[in-house]
């Protein structure tokens, strides 16, 4: 478990007309096990944000925290989830979870059945040795999410998970995902285009501006979790997504 | 190439509702492998025997004489009685082949790899290889016969230098397509260097790299044959020069037929070792086939 950090932080790319600047002076704290979605228009930097959070991206300006540790290089501790399932073709479905202990150099028969319990979390039991050809676009994004979870990461960090997904099945990702934090109440943090997602699954919503990427509100969701899928109808709940939603009218 | 985000045409719930398991599919389709490699067969028996008709026929309608275009018949009566020579020949060109591009694929794979390794190697060298592309690499082999001297080393550098390209071309192509998401997934986990080319760059531009591989031992062919032209003592390439310079055609219509059975194989040997190398495209057509 871990507690995360944004102090000042600006990322500026360089390209051939000059300087452009991604993000701006963000700053944010997420405790211990606290769920936080980041929501704001295409291009604000978001997903870098993200990304700089893992070190997979180096950040141009202020620092990043875990657990009072600026983040120097990669943060293998944690897991991260794309937009795109970026499962392995040649792989089998089991196989493709347990990338992540082999990557990691640690004994796959210690992992194995965390790996076959987290696919039947999601009710991909049956799929563990079929190959992600022969599977949907909604079961392939599960069991990118077993496969973020199986070295029991510090941190989750979700990258629009859902974004490729048609509607139906997103709602069914999004239920599952809620369920899976519950039980083991991780720190996470998603990136992502839906508000009523963000709403439904987070602590607290960071709502973020256009390029260049600043934060315009934190908004603490105060309703208990386990949030059901009745959640959405109550009149608390359309009231958060309403005014999230009036920072994106122009 | 078939990227892994592909999405599929159908829906999460028809899918499910469908779950066709994998393995049943895979073998009821080995059955149905057996009498389609059989149509196959006949099919391409069927082309042969057209063709030696459509030739017949040409020579005796157009009344050629033999020294021209001599008949079908006359070529394969040749082929037999020459069997053993033709053989010898052919096992020259092969081994050449063979070895020229195995050495090619080893230093295209190789070059391939530094490229998509190094920022610096890829600026120093790309572009380079992009333009060398467009050299006739068989315009430079009298001038290798000049710098290497005669004989069959000077033949396996050819077919080196004309294979080499097609692969390490194809080959860096393919590991520039990794999606940028994949590699950082690979970083998150921990794997770097070596370890991110063997576990998730190499087995993904796999399809790439076969293209270029069926190029290049295609083009390889091409390069031995050239080699014999310029240089060779034996070989297929020297069998058709000889026999045309003593205008025996029949004879060099007999060396062309064993280039093409000789490429024919070649290709289907590099075919079978990417149906081995990549299993999961085979089972996973198999089901797109019959879903």
């Amino acid at each position: 478990m871990a507690s995360l950090a944004f102090r000042s932080v600006g990322k500026t790319y360089r390209i051939q007309s000059g300087p452009v600047q991604a993000l701006q002076d963000v700053s944010f704290d997420i405790a211990d096990g606290e769920f936080v979605s980041i929501v704001g228009p295409s291009g604000c930097g978001k997903s870098t944000l993200l990304k700089m959070c893992a070190g997979l991206v180096p950040r141009s300006d202020g620092d990043i925290l875990v657990d009072d540790r600026s983040v120097t290089g990669v943060q293998t501790q944690m897991g991260v989830a794309f937009q795109d399932s970026l499962l392995l073709e040649w792989r089998s479905v089991l196989r493709n979870v347990l990338l992540q202990i082999e990557s990691r150099k640690l004994r796959i028969e210690d992992y194995e059945q965390r790996a076959r319990d987290l696919l039947e979390t999601v009710g991909m039991e049956s799929f563990a040795d079929a190959y992600p050809g022969q599977l949907s676009g909604g079961m392939k994004q599960r069991v990118a999410l077993c496969r973020t979870l199986v070295h029991d990461p510090s941190v989750l960090l979700l990258d629009e998970p859902f974004g490729a997904l048609d509607a139906m099945t997103r709602d069914q990702l999004v239920l599952d995902l809620g369920k899976m934090w519950l039980e083991t109440r991780k720190t996470a943090v998603l990136v992502t285009h839906s508000i009523s997602e963000a709403v439904f699954l987070s602590d607290r919503v960071v709502v973020m501006s256009g390029r260049p990427g600043t934060i315009l509100d934190i908004v603490s969701i105060d309703i208990p979790h386990p949030r059901g899928i009745a959640v959405r109808e109550s009149p608390q709940f359309v009231e958060y997504v309403t005014s999230i939603g009036r920072y994106f009218q122009s | 190439m078939t990227a892994v985000q592909q999405p599929t045409p159908m829906s999460d719930a028809a899918q499910e509702s469908v779950g066709v398991p994998a393995r049943p599919t895979f073998r009821a389709r080995a059955g149905h492998g057996a009498s389609a490699f059989l149509r196959r067969a006949a099919k391409i028996l069927a082309i042969v025997v057209v063709l030696l008709l459509l030739w017949k026929l040409v020579t005796v309608v157009f009344g050629i004489r033999d020294f021209l275009l001599p008949p079908p018949e006359q070529v394969l009566e040749e082929m037999w009685a020459n069997a053993a020579v033709l053989w010898g020949h052919t096992l020259v060109t092969a081994q050449e082949v063979v070895v020229g591009f195995l050495i090619a694929a080893v230093l295209g794979l190789g070059c391939a790899i530094l490229m998509t390794a190094s920022q610096l190697v890829a600026r120093l060298f790309y572009p380079a290889l992009v333009i060398s592309q467009a050299i006739p690499k068989v315009a430079i082999a009298p001038l290798l016969v000049v710098w290497l001297g005669f004989g069959q080393p000077t033949i396996i550098t050819i077919v080196v230098i004309i294979a080499f390209f097609p692969v390490a071309v194809s080959g860096a192509g393919g590991l520039r397509e990794v999606p940028r998401d994949l590699v950082m997934l690979g970083n998150s986990m921990g794997l770097r260097g070596a370890r991110l080319f063997r576990k998730i760059m190499i087995p993904y531009a796999l399809g790439a790299i076969f293209s270029g591989l069926k190029v290049g031992m295609t083009l390889a062919l091409i390069g031995a044959v050239v080699g014999e032209f310029v240089t060779g003592q034996s070989g297929l390439g020297y069998y058709i020069q000889s026999s045309s310079s003593a205008f025996n055609v029949a004879q060099s219509f007999g060396g062309i037929i064993a280039i093409v059975v000789l490429g024919l194989v070649a290709f289907k040997l590099v075919e079978l070792a990417e149906s081995l190398a990549m299993p999961w495209r085979r089972e996973h057509s198999a089901f797109t086939a019959s879903a």
